[in-house]
């Protein structure tokens, strides 16, 4: 049985600080502050263009802040440079809404690229892994539940489980915190409660970091410990799911009193795919 | 798992005498799972040994490994028949081995259920009362091999702390007492703070609950409940299934399932021993019961296994198709190189050597007329550009065409579907025939010069980028040309405002590349009267000895005019195709 050290990853501290960013005039995040003191599911909410990509790209240093800090147990990731940041990038894996995964390479070679950041450019020509990678690879995949498709290229693969293989790529990494970027955007509601339930897994079996932007209220009171809404680059709301009220909603959307939860709803009820 | 065991044993003579067809076994052994000391387990299960050995005829005993392993590798290599597991260690027999044992019944909990709990509990006087108080001060594990004393209390009490179970993260330290009685009397006497072990969670905590190893210690006075406090819960487990070896005769299998059915019945006392408390008594229960509850590990194992033994299988045979290709292209190489050399009239080989006394000779005059470089560099200038303007033109020319003829070729954006063969066929012919021996016809139907070499490699670039823009053509998304068609636009529009702008880097960036091997071909083609800077070349050349420095001062001048060439292109085309993605255009 695999068995994931529980916790290991724990007593992270990732803190932000009056993080800014600005596009010429426009500013998409607006000195914006957020402390996580423990591993969490965290939810980040927010009409289109409230900052939420630009925010997840900053912590990954996919892109670099106007102003304002990051700091991760300590280390200040705002200001890494080269080595050490393509290293903090392997330790904060990143999940796309479109998956981004090599369509033409087979499953379990796309979640191997989880360890490039180790290998040399002559391994990686030759497509070569070791062993020990492999059989880690088809493990991760067997714990996502997609094994039996490890020798399919990626493209024969639906949304869903294309998503879980790029799940299992982050999980080669072995990061400490998992950004994910409209990960269930793409994908029908019964694709998207795997997905979803699938990122929760990985918080709760190995205690990291997941933090999603989402772009439905019920995902993120339904799997989130903690939601941040954003509105035009500000947090405009930072609580609970529970205080996550439909005043709340409208307060985080810019809606007026006409704005229905069912808009943004895609959950599906009464329905369990996936054990915990 | 926690408890004890139950089991019972043992076949006899009798029984393989009795029943057709199978085996007989000759004694029967009923393993004890750790948790007391071993002398508290036997006498606990002493009982059913004795209903055993009436029971089947041969003589029966109890086994107590000190550890659960010791248990679970009994049971499957053959030296124990029978016993109770844990869920956990029930899922590590069956991984290890999935026709080992079978699970017989399952102890029924006073509500009904089969479930039991994790329980963490401290001293009261400690002034422990929450994980919370915990921080800092030493907890204990019991078996590592334990679903209740290490497997379920390891994943849920970091979720509750936020920490991992390390010494010194949370817990000051952590530690294995070894096994659920050893935690209690640890936790008792003070050796550890707080520890986890296993109850049914029914009754009443001063009882140490219904059953469990708490409601064992209280029993045989271990501890007084009312010195403890409970300081934690899990979420509810299965209790694990009595199971049986699956290789026994089916009788011995039959008469061992109604013993142990019948225990709590026939002898309540002795149940009560070998379950480890009040019971409501034994339910069957398959494998399907925990199947579903350990699916997840137990599928993953299983399955990947086998995955990964097929996806092995296919990386090999990958291997092996590349080595022959591989091989198979040494071979053409080698065979290849043998032809040219034995057809090379002059003998390559005996060529080879005079190789380096050309440019020698040209070095060496270069150098000693080194001052007067500068001026024949001035001199020879204006052909540069000549040569240089032959191919630019040529190339800007040439890609217009291609743009169109491509765009014409592509499939989804040609005007005439149809005629994309006919497109198609033209862009191969301009490409098949090499500039070369277009300027050689042009110059001699309309006379030496530049035009016809710029001519020439118009037509042939024309072929050449063609086909390279119509696979970046290929590429591109089609949906905005639906979008564009939607609203009406004309061709022209669509591919202006549709195509253009996604292929227009990669255009740029072929054209570039044709660019800098054109001024190559331009510079060839002076050679055979096209003008530029070719031209001056072969007349250097020619003159032989005494203006070799001319012929230095050309061979520099190209030589630092393509590598500028090369430099900056590659430079452009690395903005083009990788600076965009880096200024976050997603
Ligand atoms: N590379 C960029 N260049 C210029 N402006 C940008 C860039 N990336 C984002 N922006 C702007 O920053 C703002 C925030 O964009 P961002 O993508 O972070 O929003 P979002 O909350 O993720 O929206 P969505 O829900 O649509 O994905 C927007 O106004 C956007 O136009
Ligand atoms: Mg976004």
């Amino acid at each position: 049985m695999l068995r994931y050290p529980s916790g290991k990853y724990g007593g992270i501290m990732l803190k932000i600080n009056n993080l800014t960013k600005k596009f010429g005039s426009n500013i998409a995040v607006n000195s914006v502050s957020i402390d996580i003191e423990k591993p969490i599911m965290l939810g980040i909410i927010g009409a289109s263009g409230a900052g939420k990509s630009t925010l997840l790209r900053m912590i990954n240093r996919l892109e670099s802040q106007t102003s304002g800090s990051i700091s991760f147990d300590g280390l200040s990731v705002s200001d890494l440079n080269g080595a050490a940041k393509a290293k903090w990038q392997s330790n904060c894996a990143m999940i796309f809404q479109q998956f981004n995964l090599v369509p033409r390479m087979d499953v379990v070679s796309n979640v191997l690229h989880g360890t490039l950041n180790k290998r040399s450019t002559v391994a990686t020509f030759f497509n070569l892994y070791p062993r020990s990678d492999i059989h880690t690879a088809i493990e991760i995949l067997g714990r996502l539940g997609v094994a039996e498709h490890a020798a399919k290229r990626a493209e024969a693969l639906s949304g869903g489980q294309q998503q879980r293989v790029a799940i299992a790529r982050a999980l080669m990494q072995d990061p400490k915190i998992i950004l994910a970027d409209e990960p269930i955007a793409s994908l029908d509601p019964m694709n998207a409660q795997i997905v979803m339930e699938t990122l929760r897994r990985i918080h709760d079996e190995d205690g990291r970091t997941v933090i999603a932007n989402l772009h439905t209220l019920d995902t993120a009171r339904r799997y989130c410990d903690r939601v941040i809404g954003m509105r035009n680059g500000n947090v405009v709301f930072d609580g609970t799911p529970s205080e996550l009220t439909t005043e709340v909603a409208r307060k985080i959307y810019g809606a007026g009193s006409d704005f229905s939860e069912a808009a943004t709803s895609t959950e599906i009820r009464e329905f369990n795919l996936v054990s915990v | 798992m926690k408890k004890l065991l139950s089991a019972i044993v043992a076949s006899t003579a009798l029984s393989t005498a009795a029943f057709a067809g199978g085996h007989s076994i000759s004694e029967f052994r009923i393993g004890i799972l750790g948790g007391e000391n071993a002398q508290d387990r036997m006498t606990s299960n002493e009982c059913l040994r004795e209903k055993t050995e009436d029971l089947l005829g041969v003589p029966t005993k109890l086994f107590a490994p000190a550890d659960y392993d010791g248990v679970i590798q009994g049971l499957l290599g053959g030296t124990i028949d029978m016993a109770w597991l844990g869920a956990s260690g029930y899922a590590k027999t069956f991984i290890s081995n999935p026709d080992a044992v079978e699970p017989i019944l399952v102890p029924v909990n006073m509500d009904g259920g089969y479930g039991y709990y994790s329980i963490g509990f401290a001293r009261k006087d400690s002034g422990i009362t929450s994980l919370d108080d915990m921080k800092g001060k030493v907890f204990g594990f019991g078996d590592p091999n334990s679903t209740s004393g290490y497997l379920i209390p390891s994943i849920e009490i970091p979720q509750a702390t936020g920490a991992t179970m390390d010494s010194g993260d949370y817990f000051g330290e952590v530690k294995f007492t070894g096994g659920h009685e050893q935690t209690i009397v640890a936790v008792n006497n003070g050796d550890v703070d707080g520890g986890v072990t296993w109850a049914d969670g029914l009754g009443e905590w001063e009882d140490g609950f219904n059953a469990g190893a708490l409601r064992k210690a209280v029993d045989a006075g271990l501890v007084d409940m009312n010195d403890m406090v409970q300081i934690w819960q899990s979420k509810q487990i299965p209790e694990g299934p009595i199971v049986i070896s699956k290789s026994l005769p089916e009788d011995v299998k039959v008469k061992m399932t109604g013993l142990t059915a019948s225990l709590h019945s026939m002898d309540p006392e002795c149940a009560y021993g070998v379950f480890s408390g009040e019971r409501l008594g034994v339910m069957p229960i398959g494998h399907e019961a925990y199947y579903q509850y350990f699916r997840n590990a137990m599928s993953e194992t299983i399955s990947t296994q086998k995955y990964e033994a097929d996806y092995f299988e296919l990386i090999k045979k990958r291997r092996t198709y590349s080595a022959i290709l591989l091989g198979v292209f040494v071979i053409l190489m080698i065979a290849g190189f043998d032809i040219v050399d034995s057809r090379n009239a002059g003998g390559f080989w005996a060529g080879i050597t005079n190789i380096f006394d050309f440019p020698g000779e040209v070095i060496l005059e270069a150098s000693e007329k080194a001052e007067k470089l500068p001026g024949l560099f001035i001199k020879f200038f204006p052909s540069l550009i000549e040569t240089i303007n032959i191919a630019a033109a040529a190339t800007l020319t040439a890609s217009i065409f291609a743009v169109l003829l491509s765009m014409l070729a592509t499939q989804g954006m040609a005007k005439w579907p149809r005629l994309i063969p006919v497109f198609r066929r033209i862009l191969d012919i301009m490409r098949a025939i090499p500039d070369f021996v277009i300027a050689l016809i042009l110059i001699f139907i309309l006379g030496g010069g530049p035009v016809p070499a710029m001519i020439a490699i118009t037509f042939h670039t024309t072929g050449a980028l063609g086909k390279l823009f119509s696979e970046v053509n290929e590429n591109a998304s089609l949906q905005p040309l639906d979008g564009l068609s939607s609203v009406g636009a004309s061709w022209m529009q669509k591919m202006l405002l549709g195509v253009v702008p996604q292929v227009s880097p990669n255009y740029f960036s072929y054209a570039l590349l044709r660019f800098e091997i054109n001024i190559r071909i331009s510079a060839i083609l002076g050679f055979v009267g096209a003008g530029g800077i070719g031209y001056d070349l072969k007349n250097a050349i020619s003159w032989g000895k005494g203006r070799y420095d001319e012929a230095g001062a050309i061979f520099i001048l190209l030589f630092l005019t393509i590598v500028i060439v090369d430099q900056l292109s590659g430079i452009l085309r690395d903005r083009l195709t990788y600076g965009r993605k880096s200024e976050g255009l997603l």
